[in-house]
């Protein structure tokens, strides 16, 4: 957190990130200017979306998601010009049509997915931090494709943009370029979506040029303009989100918007001083000049952004948006159906730099096996996702004599419907032991640790949608890394605040062989819920003492609505549950001395602490 | 006289309904034409195939092209432009020479020279870095009127010109025109029959069939013959008879209405 700016290029994935914002501000700012200066918004936003559906068959193929998008979206592209000019559809309805139908078929194909879709969530809300050696590669063909075209043709663009018809009438090759332009935009949102995410990336193709829209209006320097916007927007947005530890998108978003208001504001002042210099006739005050587009725009970014603060606010905008415009009415349904998509409760643990870890019970004392860090044996010498590992010891063979676990906490959200509970659990393994006699299992509990189940038993085989179960053999050699994959039935509903533990045991007999035994990496947890996540937040609670012997104080800045507090052990038995929690100090004094885990959920966010009890 | 462009059998439509209908029509070298004919009766269409932009369903179209900047000028109806486009007067007045300076030309000191002056012409040389937006109508229509003349066409289209310029700017308009027409054919389409018939030459009335008439002087009952209703004849206070009464009187004063 106290790094400078200097040192944070040290970085290589801040050096991406700088190179990413660099470039989308460039092929943004032409395309992003070119949508807003013939008011293709809309039409940005239904291949934005309509490539969801790409996404979805990407994973499904197992081919890049990336790939899938840039043919769904330069499909959904040209289906919506073609059939706006070749048939009855009108140009909006049809957008409403692929925009849905794109995100429909990404729901399905991802149900469909076996296992489960790592990087879903960049896809939605986008990740600059993340971007890869290859997109940037493909950003920059594009930035260069895009500088190329603009600058050789910018008047015949310019032009034809302007009045199509007397393009037209002087022969010019109006299609083509309306073809090719519109293939531009599609692969434009596609690249950007890494960056920016599905949700969010409308937003790089329109706020800067609409804020630069306020100071010239003129196409070429709009367009100027606005990649200066853009680029001071995002590398502000990713210094601010790195220092106040936020997600990198959104912020970057709202220096867009605050840029924006800062811009609006400024010309309103000038231009009423201008109004008293000069008398002549006023015009309306700027804001209700405003097109359409970009008030929906805004409060559609606005609203898409707070689903995951508040539901109650999200309804607000919403209406806002149906009364700008009622045709509009279909955004407030694809923003319900784009929270829709996110209402799949997932996470990961990839064990490195600490990722997720707060949620694992490690064993401590004499059956300290299980090691999270960088593997560094025999035959354990990579990690499935570099560096980190939770692994039978990270340096030296496993000991004989073992049967020690650690315990993975999730936190339900809904269950699928209560007659049917559905959890699921999934990863990568590398197992290499000596006997059959050596060997792992998984168990799983939804009761709070009162009974454990086999995941390959009993619990085993409750997969819908298709989804086909990947066992595992945890015992012997896998030589290499191996994915397993199972749908989990319980014996109770999972629902909103329960917990479901894992324990990963790992049992050696007396003989002792020298071998690497088990270790596991990209461990994914779900379940499926019908309604809004809540959000992890660290700051919801500060706990103190820590160590604790008798009193262990919580202070949260949450006075009002229903609180669940539960703590568990390292054995996974919940030894404090309550589901309306209204103190603000809990009686430890009857703990064993050890590791305990604490879970402090509201309706909408939780926070898990882990302190020590020492008598 | 040199022949510009010729309809031969010419009809018409879109999709499946047929609104012009074996049109036969030349225009020559210095005509000055007006097409009047009621609403929906294929005015547009016919300035549509004139224009390349709508393939005729039977019949052809012959033009006599040159080598000139740009064969034809073009005004279209206003109403058809997104008027927020951020694009500059200089710009719009540019794009008039779009077909002859090819698709990555960049505009010379000689096209920008042209462009003002042809604007300071038209009473609104101080615009040219204003934008569209900036514009009221009839000052847009201007810049329009010289995007169509900035390729020094051989014929001049105008579609409607009078739906958003005040009565004073009207009449200069037409004045201006009949200058023009000394270098070029003009067709004008309007349904002010009553206006146009002191300016022009000839007269074609289209009705799903398009029938010229050699002169500007044009009674009811040749209109009623021509099956050539019109919804706005009233312009002046006897239509009929004032449409009489005129002959090739350019000079005319129009003071009188306004």
């Amino acid at each position: 957190m106290t790094d400078t700016v200097f040192e944070l290029f040290s970085y290589g994935f801040f050096r991406n990130a700088f190179l990413a914002s660099l470039l989308s501000s460039v092929a943004c700012g032409i395309i992003g200017s070119y949508i807003v200066a013939r008011r293709m918004v809309f039409i940005s936003g239904g291949i934005t979306h309509a490539s969801f559906g790409g996404i979805g068959i990407g994973y499904f193929l197992g081919i890049n998601p990336i790939v899938g998008a840039v043919i769904f979206s330069l499909l959904s592209a040209f289906g919506i010009r073609l059939a706006s000019q070749r048939s009855d559809i009108r140009e909006d309805s049809a957008i409403g049509i692929l925009w849905s139908l794109g995100m429909a078929a990404g729901i399905i194909f991802i149900f469909l997915t076996p296992g489960y879709a790592p990087n879903l969530m960049n896809f939605l809300f986008g990740s600059v931090l993340t971007v890869s050696k290859t997109d940037l590669w493909m950003m920059l063909a594009l930035t260069v494709l895009t500088v190329t075209f603009f600058s050789a043709f910018y008047h015949t663009i310019l032009f034809i943009s302007f009045d199509e018809e007397y393009a037209r009438s002087h022969n010019a090759p109006v299609e083509l370029f309306n073809y090719i332009l519109l293939a531009l935009v599609a692969l434009a949102i596609v690249l950007h979506i890494r960056v920016a995410g599905i949700i969010l990336v409308i937003s790089y193709l329109t706020i800067p040029q609409t804020t630069a829209n306020i100071f010239v209006s003129d196409l070429k320097r709009i367009i100027f303009l606005s990649i200066a916007i853009s680029f001071i927007g995002s590398v502000a947005g990713l210094l601010i989100s790195y220092y106040l530890n936020l997600p990198s998108g959104a912020t970057i978003i709202f220096v867009f918007v605050l840029v924006f208001a800062i811009a609006k504001t400024i010309r309103s002042i000038s231009q009423r001083a201008g109004l008293k210099r000069a008398i002549r006739k006023p015009d309306l005050p700027i804001f209700f000049q405003l097109p359409v587009d970009y008030g929906l725009i805004l409060s559609y970014l606005w609203s898409n952004y707070l689903f995951g603060i508040s539901v109650h606010l999200i309804q607000n905008s919403l209406t806002i948006s149906c009364i700008i415009m009622r045709k509009y009415l279909l955004l407030a349904i694809f923003t319900a159906l784009s929270a829709a998509c996110s209402a799949q409760m997932m996470w990961d643990i990839s064990f490195d730099h600490g990722s997720g870890t707060d949620r694992i019970i490690l064993p401590d004392g004499i059956n300290g096996l299980w090691q999270i860090g960088a593997p560094s044996k025999n035959v354990f010498t990579q990690a499935n996702s570099a560096p980190d590992v939770i692994v039978t010891d990270t340096s030296d063979p496993y000991p004989a004599g073992d049967t020690s676990s650690f315990i993975v906490v999730h936190l339900a959200q809904d269950g699928w419907m209560v007659n049917y509970p559905k959890i699921d659990i999934g990863g990568w393994y590398y197992v290499n032991s000596d006997t059959l006699t050596d060997y792992g299992f998984i168990e799983f509990s939804p009761d709070k640790g009162k009974t454990w189940t086999l995941v390959d038993s009993a619990g085993s085989g409750c997969c819908s949608w298709g989804a086909s179960q990947e066992y595992p053999v945890f015992t012997g050699n896998s030589n290499g890394w191996k994915h397993f994959y199972y749908c989990l039935c319980t014996t109770v509903p999972v629902e909103f605040g329960d917990t479901v533990l894992y324990r990963f045991t790992f049992i050696s007999d007396d003989n002792q062989t020298f071998k690497d035994g088990l270790m596991f990496d990209d461990l994914h947890f779900e379940d499926w819920s019908e309604g809004i996540d809540d959000k992890p937040n660290d700051r919801l609670i500060n706990i103190s003492p820590n160590p604790v012997s008798e009193i262990l104080r919580i202070e949260t800045v949450r006075k009002t609505g229903r609180k669940t507090v539960q703590i568990i052990n390292v054995s996974g038995v919940v030894v404090y549950n309550n589901m309306d929690f209204h103190d603000e100090f809990i009686n430890t004094g009857y703990f064993k001395d050890g590791i305990y885990l604490l879970r402090y959920a509201t309706q909408e966010q939780y926070a898990i602490k882990k302190f020590v009890v020492r008598h | 006289m040199t022949k510009l462009i010729q309809l031969t059998d010419v009809s018409a439509g879109y999709n499946d309904t047929i609104v012009l209908r074996d049109v036969n029509f030349e225009i020559n070298d210095r005509d000055f034409i007006g097409v009047i004919g009621p609403n929906g009766g294929g005015k547009t269409t016919l300035i549509k195939v004139l224009l390349g932009l709508l393939k005729p369903a039977r019949g052809t179209v012959t033009r006599f092209d040159d080598a000139s900047d740009g064969f034809i000028g073009y005004l279209p109806q206003t109403t058809q432009v997104d008027k927020k486009f951020p694009i500059t007067v200089l710009d719009i007045v540019l794009s008039g020479l779009m077909s002859s300076r090819g698709r990555v030309y960049r505009y010379s000191r000689h096209d920008n020279d042209t462009a003002h002056q042809l604007l300071a012409q038209m009473g609104i040389g101080g615009l040219a870095h204003r934008t569209s937006k900036e514009l009221s109508g009839g000052q847009l229509q201007r810049v329009f009127i010289c995007r169509a003349l900035i390729s020094n066409p051989r014929l001049l289209i105008l579609d409607e010109p009078n739906t958003y310029v005040d009565n004073r700017f009207e009449s200069d308009l037409y004045e201006r025109l009949i200058e023009l027409n000394k270098k070029m054919a003009i067709i004008i389409v309007s349904h002010d029959v009553g206006t146009i018939s002191y300016y022009v030459k000839t007269i074609a009335c289209v009705n799903e069939y398009l029938h010229y008439h050699r002169s500007n002087i044009i009674t009811e009952q040749q209109l009623a013959d021509y099956n050539c209703p019109l919804q706005i004849i009233t312009h002046g206070d006897v239509p009929h008879t004032v449409l009489q009464k005129h002959e090739h009187d350019h000079s005319h004063n129009h003071e009188s209405h306004d």
